[in-house]
């Protein structure tokens, strides 16, 4: 059947919206709504709670910078005093004490008085510093009493057996060349060269980690 | 306007409802960008405040560090200068040469020049020529290694003393040319700006006491104490006698070496003597009668020392050092050791010591050992004298009273008395021909002896207070 509605427009009684049309705008306010309350959520939840924290963070920061500038300020303070220390250890490494180095030759030249082993004396003692890879270098000229070589060869295993000794990169071999003076008793005696090398500073015993007692440098010679 | 169908208007239902969903899942994507900008920043913070935290609980450490470092400081200042301070130096040098005794003939200052590399420090020389003896050759160069301004001897040339063919007399010493070459050393790395202020800085300073000078003394380990001459000769100088006539004053070869072996014996012997009154399984009388022999011993040594060295008897050099070694020194040794445990000993005699001397001299009076008890006496009498309030004083009084008995009887038995014939009464006094005389009990023979009784085959006397009984 036609049904023709001949009520003007404007008496007409308005359309009910279709149960779709009303789901679907439901749904679309629903979820757009859910949309922004998730955005609300996103910005002043997550976003909120960050930017808080983030002040939180900030302040804390804030009030332990202070100290940290101070311990800046005593960390470049010892390290200046520090640097000057160090350079007084680095002079006080490549530096040999002299007068220890010879009070144990004098010691080692008197033997107690022993002088059956061997009787030696000097004509001067020289030493030249140290260059390139090698340490200081030490040269003694001397006699020692008698005709017999082997107290060369006492007095040179008395030297290697001296503390000094460790520091000592190479030395001369032992022998000796018979001179005779007839204004002195007995006139005989061998005079040999003394010569020793000494390691580079770094390698000296007082330098050494350890600072322990090596065993003596077998003379390599020249 | 046309109207829109159902289908329209469920599109822009839809399309609205897209478009602003999309604009709210934007707007949730910025959001949660902003937030995750906002997290990282407080990551790298937080980073920041950990780093900031490491270095304050470091911060207790590193105040005591600078504490100790600034506290020395006027210490580095000494050994490694920042200014040149080149007119002390020569000063020192000066004040130097006339405490070891060398004649300074030159100090030439050398040219200036810096370490090289990352060091911190310019190099400043001298050149000295000096002359002295090798022990002032010593002292000299030791003086420099020593100084608290850090100086380095670089070179140096010993040339002996070759004016003499004859080596020196007893008591002159070689006089040799010396070149040196010292450097020393000037901080360039000088610090900027003032100190950091420690809170509390007076009491960590005290605090700190002990770090501060171990810190101190720690920087001046490289150092060598030289000890002179010791007995030692001087091994620039040729030690072989001349070749000729003894001198008059020399005394052989020989005869030296003789002179040093017997003395060398006799330190041998003392030694023993030592040795043995150290020894806990031994009485105290022993030991006593030892430290007194030990000690008269060593003062005839020292006296016979003194007189060898008087008369210069050892003058040859190599012999000198053996002779101070093995004989003076060794005697001194001794010596010092008898007098150290003499100081480290009581002043008296313990109790047991006491009772051990009473126990000595009753078992040698019982013996009729009046010598052995009287000289058990007199070895220890220098302990025996204890204060009244000390308690040992009654034991003393024991072994005095023993030793006047003692002393008694041994001058009772000095006493001449001869008795020829006695007379024993029952009922009266008994009497005896004594020394030719006729004597009844009761009567004074002389001041100190008292007959008390006569009996057949004894008589009984008092002698200074003491019974003594005399058998025939």
């Amino acid at each position: 059947m036609i049904r023709i509605n001949l009520l003007p427009e404007e008496f007409r009684r308005s359309e009910r919206t279709s149960f779709k049309l009303f789901a679907a705008t439901l749904a679309a306010v629903v979820l757009v709504c859910s949309a922004f309350g998730w955005f609300a959520y996103a910005y002043f939840g997550e976003y909120g709670e960050a930017r808080q924290e983030l002040a939180r963070e900030k302040d804390k920061l804030a009030s332990v910078t202070e100290r940290a500038a101070y311990h800046d300020q005593l960390e470049k303070e010892k390290k200046d005093y520090e640097a000057r220390q160090q350079t007084i250890k680095d002079i006080a490494m490549s530096r040999m004490l002299w007068s220890e180095v010879l009070d144990q030759v004098l010691d080692v030249v008197n033997n107690d008085g022993n002088t059956e082993r061997h009787l030696a004396w000097f004509q001067g003692v020289s030493v030249r510093e140290a260059a390139g890879n090698s340490g200081p270098q030490l040269a003694m000229p001397g006699w020692v009493q008698g005709a017999n070589i082997s107290k060369v060869a006492d007095f040179h295993d008395d030297i290697e057996n001296a503390p000094f000794f460790q520091d000592v990169k190479e030395m001369s071999f032992p022998g000796g060349r018979l001179e005779v003076d007839g204004q002195r008793q007995p006139p005989e005696a061998l005079r040999f060269d003394l010569r020793m090398t000494f390691k580079p500073a770094k390698d000296w015993s007082k330098n050494r980690p350890d600072k322990g007692a090596k065993p003596a440098a077998k003379p390599a010679g020249k | 306007m046309k109207k829109l169908n159902e289908k329209q208007k469920l599109l822009i239902v839809a399309g609205s409802a897209v478009l602003l969903c999309g604009l709210a899942g934007a707007g949730v994507w910025w959001a949660k960008d902003l937030a995750q900008q906002e997290r990282d920043s407080v990551a790298a913070v937080r980073t920041q405040i950990q780093a900031a935290e490491a270095k304050i609980a470091k911060i207790p450490a590193l105040e005591r560090d600078v504490i100790i470092l600034r506290e020395c400081v006027h210490e580095y200042v000494k050994i490694l200068p920042e200014e040149r301070e080149l007119s002390n130096f020569l000063r020192a040098t000066n004040q130097f040469a006339r405490q070891a005794g060398v004649v300074l003939d030159q100090a030439v200052p050398g040219k200036a020049s810096a370490a090289g590399g990352s060091s911190k420090f310019d190099r400043y020389t001298y050149s000295l020529q000096f002359k002295g003896t090798l022990w002032q050759f010593m002292r000299f160069t030791n003086f420099f290694e020593s100084y608290e301004r850090f100086v380095n001897v670089r070179n140096f040339s010993l040339t002996a003393d070759n004016r003499r063919k004859g080596s020196p007399q007893p008591g002159e010493d070689a006089i040799h040319q010396v070149q040196m070459t010292l450097e020393t050393y000037v901080y360039t790395g000088t610090q900027k700006g003032k100190d950091v202020q420690i809170p509390n800085y007076a009491n960590k300073k005290a605090n700190l006491r002990e770090d501060i000078f171990r810190n101190l003394t720690g920087m001046r380990r490289d150092r060598y104490e030289f000890k002179d001459q010791r007995g030692r000769r001087d091994i620039f100088v040729d030690p072989r006698e001349p070749s000729g006539p003894v001198d008059k004053q020399g005394v052989p070869l020989l005869h030296q070496k003789k002179i040093i072996d017997e003395f060398t014996a006799q330190v041998q012997q003392l030694k023993g003597i030592s040795q043995r009154a150290k020894d806990p399984a031994i009485t105290i009388i022993e030991r006593m009668q030892l430290e007194r022999t030990l000690k008269q011993s060593l003062e005839e040594m020292r006296t016979k020392i003194a007189d060898v060295n008087d008369k210069g008897l050892i003058s040859f050099l190599p012999y000198r050092l053996h002779w101070t070694k093995q004989v003076v020194e060794q005697v001194d040794g001794l010596a010092n050791d008898l007098a150290r445990g003499a100081a480290s000993n009581d002043r008296y005699l313990s109790e047991l010591e006491i009772k051990q001397l009473l126990d000595t001299m009753r078992a040698a009076m019982i013996n009729g050992d009046w010598e052995v008890a009287k000289q058990a006496y007199e070895n220890s009498a220098e302990r025996l004298d204890v204060p009244r309030t000390d308690p040992r004083h009654r034991a003393v009084v024991g072994v005095m009273q023993l030793y006047e008995r003692t002393k008694a009887a041994l001058e009772f038995s000095q006493l001449k008395l001869e008795i020829k014939g006695v007379a024993v009464s029952g009922n009266g006094r008994s009497g005896l021909i004594l020394n030719g005389e006729v004597l009844q009990e009761g009567e004074y023979v002389n001041d100190n002896l008292l007959i008390k009784s006569v009996g057949r085959e004894q008589v009984e006397f008092v002698f200074k207070g003491f019974t003594i009984v005399k058998t025939f």
